[in-house]
C-alpha cells in the first residue's frame, strides 16, 4: 500500500450531521497542576485524529477525558450525545461505545487471546459464548493472530499483543477507537504490523483519536493533526498543512525534532 | 568417582573444617546429631511397645504406642458418643465431597460453589454433629481431637477468606468512611493476640449478652478465629492487589466493567494467584493456631493428650501423645504447603504451556 493510495481513501468524506465528540473549554487540574487549559475540539462521526505534542504535554489525560478514565474539572465534553458528569450510569455506557488502546497492551494476563476478546462481549453485552466467539475470532483474522488465539498473552510478541488488544475493543464493537501510543512500546520491526491494523481500521471509517508521533501513519490516515503543548491544543491542521507549513513556531520545532529522529 | 558427591565433598571440607575450631564443632555436632537420632529410633522403634491394656506394657526407653492405638478414638473424635462416631465420619465426607465442584470443569462460577458452602457447612454441621432434629443431641463439650481440628480449621478459613477479601477491597475503597472502618478493623484485629480474642469471645461475650440468650462456644470461637484471620488474610490480599498493575483496571474500565465484575473477572483471579504461597502459609498458621482453644477447654487434638493421659491406666504416656499429635499437624501442614506449592506451580506455568511463538 504506498502512501498516495491510502491517502486517497482517507481524503475527507461526508459525516454525519452531529458531532460524535464535542470538547468545549475543557480545563483539568491535578491538585494544583493546571494539565488542560481551554480545550477545544469537535469530532466528526468517522473523523480520524492524530494528536502529537511533547512529552507531558497533556494528550493522553486529553483522550483519557474522552472515555472518563480522567475526570475534568471545568468545561464540557459529550460523547455520542450523552455529557460526561458524576452519573457513573452514562459513564460505562459511554466505555461500552469507546475502545481504547493503551500503550502497554494491558491485555488481561490470566486469560488467553479468545478469552481477552470474548470476556467484555459475554458480560457487559450478555452475548452467548458462542455469540461472542464468533466476533472474537473474526477480529483475531482481521488483526492476523487467530492461530494464536488460545495461547496466553504473555506467549505473544509486543506486536501480537497489542493487535489483540485492539481485537478485544474491537469486539465490543465501538464507535469511536481511542489510542495512546499504541506502538511506542513495541521494537520497531513490530510497529508497522500494527499500524497496518490501524490504517486498516481508519480505512472502514472508525472514528479514531490517536496519540502517536508515527507521522507517516498521520499522514496517510489523519483529517486532522493536533499539537499540544502545555496542556493546550496549540495547532490544528489538516496533515497536507500541518506538515508543509505549520503555523506555531513550537509545532515547527517539534516537527523538526522529529525528523531529525526519524 | 562421582564428580557431583566429589564437588559436595569439596564444598563441606571448605565450608565446616576450614579451620581447627570449626572441625572441632563440626564434628562435636555431629556426634550430637547421631547421639539423638540413634536415641529417637531406638525410642520410638526399636524399644517400643505397640500392644497393651494399659501403662505396664511401658518398657524403659521405649515409647508406648499401645496408648495411641488403644485411644485412636479419642485422638480421632474426642469424647464424642461411641455410638454417634458414623455422624462425624458423615459430616467429614460431605464436607470433603463437596469440594468436587471446583474440579468440574462445566461449574464457570466456583464463587458461587463457595457461598454455598458458606451456607451448607454450617447447616451439615449442625445437624449431624450437634443434631437436636433428628438425631440425638450432643453438646459441643464432647467435641473434640482431629475433627474438631478441622472443623475449626475448615469453618475459620470458609468465613475469613471472603470477609478478607471485602476488608482488603476497603482498606483501598475511595469512601473515606469504608477505608477508615477497614483499617481499624484490620488493625485492631491484628494486634491483638488470637488469644485474646478467644478468651474475649468465651468469657466477656456471653456477659453482655442478654439473659437467656446462649450461643454455643463453638460458635462464639469460630468467630473469634474469623475476625483474628480476616485481618491478616486482608493484609495479605491487599499485598497482592497492589502488585496487579494499574493498567489492568484502565483496561477493564474502558471496556465498560463496573466494579463488582471488574474485581471477580479481572483483578481478583490476578490477586490469587499472585498471593497463593501466602495464603497457604497463612492457612497454616491457622490451623496451627485452632490448638489455642485449649486453653477454653476444648480439646482439640492437641489438647486432648492431657486427659487422655490423666486415665489411671495410662499414667504418663503425655511424651506419646504430644509427639503423635505433633506428627499429625505436621503432616496436615505439610500436605498444605505442598498442594499450595502445586497450585503455584500450576498457575505460574499456565501461560507456558503452548510454544512462545
Ligand atoms: N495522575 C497524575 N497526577 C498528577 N499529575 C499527573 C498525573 N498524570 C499525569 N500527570 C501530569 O500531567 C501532565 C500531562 O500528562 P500526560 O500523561 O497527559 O502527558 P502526555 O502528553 O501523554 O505525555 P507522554 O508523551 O509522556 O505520554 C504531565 O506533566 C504529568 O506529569
Ligand atoms: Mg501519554
Amino acid at each position: 500500500m504506498t502512501a498516495a493510495e491510502v491517502k486517497e481513501t482517507a481524503a475527507p468524506e461526508a459525516t454525519g450531521n452531529a458531532p460524535i465528540i464535542e470538547i468545549r473549554d475543557l480545563n483539568k487540574w491535578y491538585d494544583d497542576f493546571h494539565v488542560l487549559t481551554d480545550v477545544n475540539l469537535i469530532v466528526n462521526r468517522g473523523e480520524r485524529i492524530v494528536i502529537c505534542g511533547p512529552s507531558g504535554s497533556g494528550k493522553s489525560t486529553l483522550i483519557r477525558c474522552i472515555n472518563r478514565l480522567e475526570k475534568h474539572q471545568k468545561g464540557d465534553i459529550v460523547v455520542m450525545g450523552l455529557e460526561l458528569t458524576e452519573d457513573t450510569k452514562d459513564v460505562s455506557l459511554i466505555r461500552q461505545e469507546v475502545g481504547m488502546v493503551f500503550q502497554s497492551f494491558n491485555l488481561f494476563p490470566h486469560l488467553t487471546i479468545l478469552q481477552n476478546l470474548t470476556l467484555a462481549p459475554i458480560w457487559i453485552r450478555k452475548m452467548s459464548q458462542r455469540e461472542a466467539e464468533k466476533i472474537a475470532w473474526k477480529y483475531l483474522k482481521r488483526v492476523n493472530i487467530a492461530e494464536h488465539a488460545l495461547k496466553f498473552p504473555s506467549q505473544l510478541s509486543g506486536g501480537q499483543q497489542q493487535r489483540a488488544a485492539i481485537a478485544r475493543s474491537l469486539c465490543m464493537q465501538p464507535k469511536i477507537m481511542l489510542f495512546d501510543e499504541p506502538t511506542s512500546a513495541l521494537d520497531p520491526e513490530m510497529v508497522n504490523e500494527v499500524l497496518d491494523v490501524m490504517v486498516t481500521l481508519a480505512e472502514e471509517g472508525m472514528t479514531m483519536l490517536c496519540v502517536t508521533h508515527e507521522m507517516g501513519f498521520a499522514r496517510r490516515v489523519a483529517d486532522q493533526v493536533i499539537f499540544m503543548d502545555e496542556g493546550k491544543i496549540v495547532e490544528s491542521q489538516s496533515p497536507d498543512k500541518f506538515f508543509s507549513e505549520p503555523e506555531n513556531e513550537r509545532t515547527r520545532q517539534f516537527l523538526k525534532q522529529i525528523h531529525a529522529i526519524s | 568417582m562421582n564428580k557431583k558427591l566429589l564437588e559436595q565433598l569439596k564444598k563441606i571440607r571448605q565450608d565446616y573444617f576450614n579451620s581447627p575450631g570449626n572441625a572441632i564443632l563440626s564434628l562435636l555436632m555431629l556426634f550430637l546429631l547421631v547421639k539423638v537420632g540413634i536415641w529417637f529410633i531406638s525410642w520410638a522403634f526399636i524399644n517400643a511397645v505397640w500392644t497393651g491394656e494399659n501403662n505396664e506394657a511401658a518398657r524403659p526407653g521405649g515409647a508406648t504406642w499401645a496408648f495411641i492405638i488403644k485411644k485412636i478414638r479419642f485422638f480421632l473424635f474426642g469424647f464424642y458418643p461411641k455410638e454417634h462416631i458414623w455422624r462425624i465420619i458423615v459430616t467429614v465426607a460431605l464436607m470433603g465431597a463437596s469440594f468436587v465442584p471446583y474440579f468440574m470443569k462445566r461449574i464457570h462460577h466456583k464463587v458461587l460453589v463457595f457461598i454455598a458452602h458458606m451456607i451448607i457447612w454450617p447447616l451439615i454441621i449442625g445437624f449431624f454433629l450437634a443434631g437436636g432434629i433428628g438425631l440425638e443431641q450432643v453438646s459441643t463439650n464432647n467435641w473434640g481431637g482431629l475433627s474438631l481440628t478441622f472443623i475449626l480449621s475448615a469453618l475459620g478459613l470458609l468465613y475469613s477468606f471472603p470477609i478478607g477479601i471485602l476488608l482488603a477491597l476497603g482498606r483501598r475503597s475511595e469512601q473515606p468512611v469504608i477505608r477508615i472502618l477497614s483499617t481499624v478493623y484490620i488493625e485492631c484485629f491484628r494486634g491483638i493476640p488470637l488469644i485474646t480474642i478467644l478468651f474475649m469471645s468465651s468469657v466477656v461475650v456471653p456477659f453482655f449478652l442478654p439473659s437467656g440468650v446462649a450461643i454455643d462456644k463453638i460458635i462464639r470461637v469460630v468467630i473469634g478465629m474469623t475476625f483474628f484471620q480476616s485481618a491478616y488474610l486482608a493484609e495479605v490480599i491487599r499485598g497482592g492487589l497492589q502488585a496487579v498493575p494499574k493498567g489492568q483496571y484502565e483496561a477493564a474500565d474502558s471496556l465498560g466493567f463496573k466494579f463488582g465484575l471488574q474485581q471477580y473477572l479481572v483483578i481478583m483471579p490476578q490477586v490469587l494467584k499472585i498471593t497463593i504461597a501466602n495464603i497457604g502459609g497463612i492457612s497454616i498458621s491457622f490451623i496451627k493456631d485452632t490448638t489455642l482453644v485449649l486453653i477454653i477447654g476444648m480439646f482439640d487434638l492437641l489438647g486432648i493428650v492431657k486427659p487422655l493421659a490423666s486415665d489411671s491406666n495410662w499414667l504418663g504416656m503425655e511424651p506419646e501423645g504430644l509427639i503423635f499429635a505433633g506428627l499429625v499437624y505436621w503432616g496436615i501442614c505439610f500436605a498444605i504447603s505442598r498442594l499450595t506449592y502445586k497450585i503455584e506451580v500450576k498457575a505460574n506455568t499456565l501461560p507456558a504451556a503452548g510454544v512462545k511463538a
